[in-house]
């Protein structure tokens, strides 16, 4: 594989692109299961299908139209977040739907042939173009500078909003930013691993690293390392056994994930 | 002290707004709203520096959404809150909180030393921010005070209830705050933990106003220098001590409980079929 990777521009831009999709969701995968968002994101997530469908819609490329819909999308769902006390899902859950509807009501609307939708639902990393490397990297490279220039005070806000808030936090600015980090995350990730199959890459990775941790820096640090090891090793099964991408990468974070928890419960029944 | 200060019901008349002591916080018809439930309705109080004020009331009787008002967590719909003469908004550093313990997620990964430095964040947003020597030294001499520093290394989750509690209020402690505000701080701890906390709060309360939410009237009984009764309105608040206008004010505010105090001697109990009282 080594020997075709240097050989082929695309298996390369594949490569650097399941690492830069590995460290947004290293990084934006553990705020996300801190503080109970799995729910919000995936709304946030399918909406991109949307984005997806108007960037074809309106003729620019569909990734921008993706990276406008899910910062539209994460600040409506920062919204129903606040206004709504008791229930987010059920609002959530519509917002998902129509999120998706919409983009098949552009792509239906786009004139001429209907693209094809399945590498942005399942994820085709190996059509990951220098273009959207580029893209992918600046989101990254945003993603990694908010984070790190406001670790602190994003630490606060997931341990204790309240508190946070009280000792004079602008904790409404901090949970806008992260929603939008997150919007941006799942842009990075579409080709890697594909709209519906994005939360794997998000949640797996923390929910395994917070098992051998408890500082929160750590855990973004192996998430970034898991996720690394999660997309490279599933390109490589996808590319040995000749099976789309996303679907290779996923399953193996499943496997992975379900062995890890397996092994942890046993060992601690042994105590 | 505060001897004179009663309210009942609605009517809102204090007799020793005249004292020397300052007020540390001053309520006045204080009605909040969550969507279209009522929580709070004309509530007035004033609370002079150094009090040591227990909030009791049944579930759902508007308590933590007092104590979230004055903190400036939730919006009024109507009434004014002044904090030292500052709107709560305006009152960070003023106030310490130490939130319900028993809301949180234990398995966050941070650690103790990390949970209590959190108080020393300081700014909107701060950007790169580092925590000074002067930061740890105040949160260590804070953790040694509450013992708690040989845990400082753990995950908050590998700490007992009690030890929990005290990591929160030495992190509220770190803003140094001249009010700590406590929301039921002993709930669901064993005796010995309740009177270590109470141990500690009583001797935070030589320089600090202390309001605390609770169910625990054994420290009413004995901790507490006023009391505020609140089931949507306020019912009672004045000294903790029985009294004919603390059994009559506190008639529609129920209270199911006997308190043995040592001294003084208090009952409160619940009485029914009071006309004159609001409540459902």
């Amino acid at each position: 594989m080594i020997d075709t990777l240097m050989q082929y521009k695309f298996l390369q831009n594949a490569v650097i692109s399941a690492i830069l999709a590995s460290i947004a969701c290293g990084i934006i995968g553990p705020v996300i299961i801190e503080k109970r968002l799995v729910m919000m994101s995936g709304g946030i997530a399918h909406t991109a299908f949307g984005g997806i469908g108007l960037g074809f819609l309106l003729g620019i490329e569909p990734i921008i139209g993706a990276i406008l819909v899910t910062l539209g999308a994460a600040m409506g769902v920062v919204a129903i977040k606040r206004k709504t006390s008791v229930n987010t899902d059920i609002p959530i859950g519509i917002f998902w739907a129509a999120g998706m509807s919409l983009g098949i009501l552009f792509i239906a609307l786009s004139p001429g042939y209907p693209p094809d939708m399945n590498s942005y639902l399942f994820g085709d990393i190996l059509m990951v173009s220098r273009d959207n490397l580029y893209i992918i990297l600046v989101l990254d490279l945003l993603i990694v500078f908010t984070v790190i220039a406001l670790f602190h005070p994003i630490k606060a806000y997931l341990f204790d909003e309240e508190f946070s808030t009280v000792i004079g936090i602008k904790t409404a600015l901090i949970e806008i930013l992260l929603f939008a980090l997150i919007a941006l995350t799942v842009v990075v990730v579409i080709h890697v691993i594909g709209i519906i199959l994005i939360m794997a890459l998000l949640t797996a990775p923390p929910a395994i690293a917070r098992m051998f941790t408890h500082d929160l820096k750590r855990v973004m640090l192996y998430s970034i390392l898991l996720g690394a090891f999660f997309t490279l090793s599933g390109l490589w099964i996808s590319y040995v056994l000749n099976i789309p991408s996303g679907a290779a990468i996923a399953l193996f974070i499943s496997l992975v994930y379900g062995a890890v928890s397996g092994i942890r419960v046993l060992a601690q029944r042994k105590r | 002290m505060n001897s004179n200060t009663k309210e009942i019901g609605k009517i809102g008349l204090y007799e020793d707004d005249s004292d020397a002591i300052e007020n540390a916080i001053e309520v006045d018809n204080l009605t909040v709203y969550y969507q279209r439930v009522c929580a709070l309705s004309n509530v007035s109080l004033r609370v002079k520096d150094r009090e040591f004020l227990g909030i009791i009331g049944p579930n759902g009787g508007g308590k933590s959404t007092l104590l979230k008002a004055i903190l400036g967590l939730v919006t009024p719909y109507s009434g004014d809150i002044r904090i030292f003469g500052k709107s709560p908004k305006k009152a960070h550093g003023i106030m310490g909180y130490v939130p319900q313990f028993t809301s949180f997620h234990r398995d966050f990964p941070i650690s103790v030393e990390e949970t209590v430095l959190m108080g020393r964040l300081s700014g909107k947003i701060p950007m790169f921010h580092k925590y000074t020597k002067e930061d740890i030294d105040i949160t260590h001499t804070l953790m040694e005070k509450l013992e708690i520093y040989h845990l400082r290394n753990r995950q908050i989750g590998q700490l007992s209830g009690g030890q929990f509690q005290r990591a929160l209020i030495a992190r509220a402690l770190t803003t140094r705050p001249r009010i700590l505000l406590l929301d039921e701080p002993t709930a669901s701890l064993d005796t010995e933990a309740k009177s270590h906390i109470y141990s500690i709060l009583v001797e935070l309360n030589q320089d600090m106003t202390i309001i605390m939410v609770t169910h625990d009237m054994g420290a009413i009984s004995t901790h507490v220098e006023s009391l505020a009764c609140l089931n949507r309105e306020l019912f009672y608040h004045g000294r903790s001590e029985l009294s004919e206008d603390l059994i009559n004010a506190i008639h529609g505010c129920p209270v199911d409980i006997i308190a043995h105090g040592t001294i003084p001697h208090r009952v409160l109990r619940e009485h029914h079929g009071n006309g004159g009282t609001s409540h459902d």
